[in-house]
């Protein structure tokens, strides 16, 4: 009996088996945020692992392979000065991405700081504080940076410290704006109520209203640190040679891309791409999820 | 000790700054003089249409908007003196239920984390203990621990209205005031929230403030009850004399809006109310432009609140006579 059963309906036996599966690995492959953290994951053991296992070094200079195509010895090619350029990419990665990622971090917790300050405190620390964020972002950035650059010996810590300086003036004002939304919300009174500090209903309330907002700007300041970091390299001021950078990588490719060595600007606009890529999926797919957990 | 909250002539005033080219500020009274006595343990009811100022009330009792003028004494001490620290224990011991239980809850918060968080607010509690409470608290309102882990989004409404309730319970309140705890339920579930309400007042001796449009859900629980119209105090008095013995035609007019069942066996004056149109009465008596029993007098001088007798008060040159 359940033999005939069985075989008289496979298809759906198939459907059971198959749905079963998607619930176990497949619907969580297939989730964007799954995707996109693979992905970053494949980039950072990319940057980091991957210099240990390939045997060229990013500064050695192979004079006799003077811009030479990719082939089996130099998979990424060689670039004008006969260095390998898929080792460069593994080393710019390092500095690429370490600096996008702390830079948007320090960008993101002063401007969350400032604007919860100024969205919950009294009325004149907000006002001065935003003028003051006013004043901030009517000096265009990049005059800032050139300045800043001028004087500061360039490295990763100065460079990111720069970077996320003049990044967090916007995020502030979201924060501010969002806070001042929050903290009239019927469960912010009830809390104020329950006899809470303007402390307390930040950690509590704030932060978990702004975590759409967070999740959002972090993606964007990744993505934008990194083509910050890259316009930097191009006015030279950002990661200085001969070390390298993806931005960096680009910008000097760019130039001999034009005679023919597209593997200068192929690989490392990808490497770009990919990275935005990824930290734009991993956004999405978080905040798809948050939305999911707190709408109806 | 007698937590006895005594409200005397509360005013509030919202005052809207002058914009550029206006010169007058504007000033809307959402309050005017209002006041009243709610002993320990006792219920008084707040009734009135939409924009009556019941809310309003609520609100300027639990500190939560500015109060221009008058007193607000719990226990004797004088909350609308009080600012920040010193107001804090105060806080705890009046509770809002408020009118919508969903905006009042973080929806990104689980039912444990939502009525837990009073619990370390006012008691420092660790995390373990919350739980436990915080079970116990939804017990008393009838929820058992399996709404613990969910969000608000997916309770029901009468749910929703129990959490919230618990919620506000966990501070160990004296002092309840429920706004409009019935409204957003159906009949059923209002019978069950008011019957919750009387056992836990008859259990822990609370007092409730209970705001409500509703007449018939006021007249079920509350001992006094107090009719608001226009920031107003039109009449206030035991509940059952308001109901059967209305001395203001603005509360019977409210009565007369009550369906049919009760309607029968409470009033007379059959006047529907009238939907307010306009701005308010700015001379004489605020409810004249809608009251049928209107005199030349009304429209000149505004009525001051006159006893009937001991607990009756009413607002009104030509109360309509009691029917015994």
């Amino acid at each position: 009996m359940t033999e005939e059963r069985r075989s008289a309906n496979p298809s759906e036996q198939d459907r059971a088996a198959l749905r079963g599966w998607s619930r176990r690995w497949g619907a969580q492959a297939a989730s964007t945020e799954f995707l996109g953290a693979a992905l970053m994951l494949a980039l950072a053991f990319f940057s980091w692992i991957g210099p240990t296992l390939y045997p060229y070094d990013a500064l050695a200079i192979h004079a006799h392979h003077i811009l030479s195509a990719p082939d089996a010895r130099f998979p990424f090619g060689t670039d004008a000065l006969g260095r390998d350029v898929l080792a460069r990419l593994m080393r710019g990665g390092q500095a690429t991405l370490a600096i996008a990622f702390w830079a948007s971090a320090l960008a993101l917790f002063t401007g969350l700081t400032y604007g919860m300050v100024a969205g919950l405190g009294p009325a004149w620390i907000d006002r001065t504080l935003m003028r003051l964020l006013d004043t901030l972002l009517a000096i265009p950035t990049l005059i800032v940076m050139i300045f800043f650059a001028a004087i500061v010996p360039l490295g990763e810590g100065s460079l990111t410290a720069l970077l996320g300086l003049v990044s967090w003036p916007g995020i502030a004002r979201l924060a501010r704006n969002e806070t001042l939304a929050t903290r009239e919300r019927d469960y912010v009174r009830a809390a104020r109520q329950f006899g809470a500090g303007r402390f307390s209903i930040a950690r509590t309330h704030i932060l978990r209203a702004m975590l759409p907002l967070v999740i959002v700007n972090a993606t964007f300041l990744m993505a934008d640190m990194i083509l910050g970091l890259s316009g930097l390299s191009f006015l030279g001021l950002g990661i200085q040679p001969p070390h390298a950078s993806w931005g960096g990588l680009l910008s000097t490719g760019a130039g001999l891309a034009v005679i023919g060595a597209w593997w200068l600007i192929v690989f490392p606009g990808l490497a770009i791409f990919l990275a935005i890529l990824a930290m734009n999926l991993l956004g999405q797919g978080l905040l798809a999820r948050l939305n999911g957990e707190a709408s109806r | 000790m007698t937590s006895e909250l005594r409200v005397e002539n509360l005013t509030v005033e919202y005052v809207k700054r002058p914009r550029l080219g206006h010169k007058e500020e504007r000033r809307h009274k959402a309050l005017d003089d209002v006041s009243f006595t709610l002993p320990s343990g006792g219920t008084l009811g707040i009734v009135g249409e939409s924009g009556c100022g019941k809310t309003t009330l609520g609100h300027a009792i639990l500190q939560m908007t500015p109060v221009s003028q008058g007193r607000i004494l719990w226990d004797g001490t004088d909350l609308t003196k009080l600012k920040g620290a010193a107001l804090r224990p105060f806080r705890r011991q009046m509770q809002l239920v408020f009118q919508d239980p969903f905006e009042a809850m973080n929806p990104r918060m689980t039912v444990d984390r939502i009525v837990s968080e009073p619990l370390h607010l006012a008691f420092g509690m660790v995390r373990s203990a919350q739980r436990h409470t915080a079970t116990e608290l939804l017990q008393q309102v009838g929820l058992d621990e399996t709404v613990l882990s969910r969000y608000p989004r997916q309770l029901s409404g009468g749910q929703r209205q129990r959490v919230a309730l618990a919620r506000a319970l966990a501070t160990e309140p004296r002092l309840l005031v429920l706004d409009e705890p019935t409204s957003g339920l159906d009949a059923s579930l209002q019978a069950r929230t008011l019957n919750l309400l009387r056992d836990l007042q008859a259990d822990k001796g609370f007092s409730y403030l209970f705001i409500s449009h509703d007449l018939s859900a006021v007249a079920y629980v509350a001992h006094r009850t107090l009719v608001l119209f226009g920031g107003h105090v039109m009449e206030q008095g035991p509940t059952a004399t308001l109901i059967y013995r209305p001395a203001h035609p603005y509360t019977a007019a409210l009565i007369a809006a009550l369906p049919v069942p009760v309607r029968k066996q409470a009033v007379t004056t059959a006047q529907a109310i009238v939907p307010r149109a306009g701005p308010l009465a700015s001379k004489g008596c605020i409810y004249c432009p809608w009251c049928d029993k209107a005199q030349p007098r009304c429209h000149l001088d505004a009525p001051i609140a006159t006893a009937l007798d001991k607990e009756h008060l009413v607002a009104c040159h030509y109360p309509l006579p009691g029917k015994p």
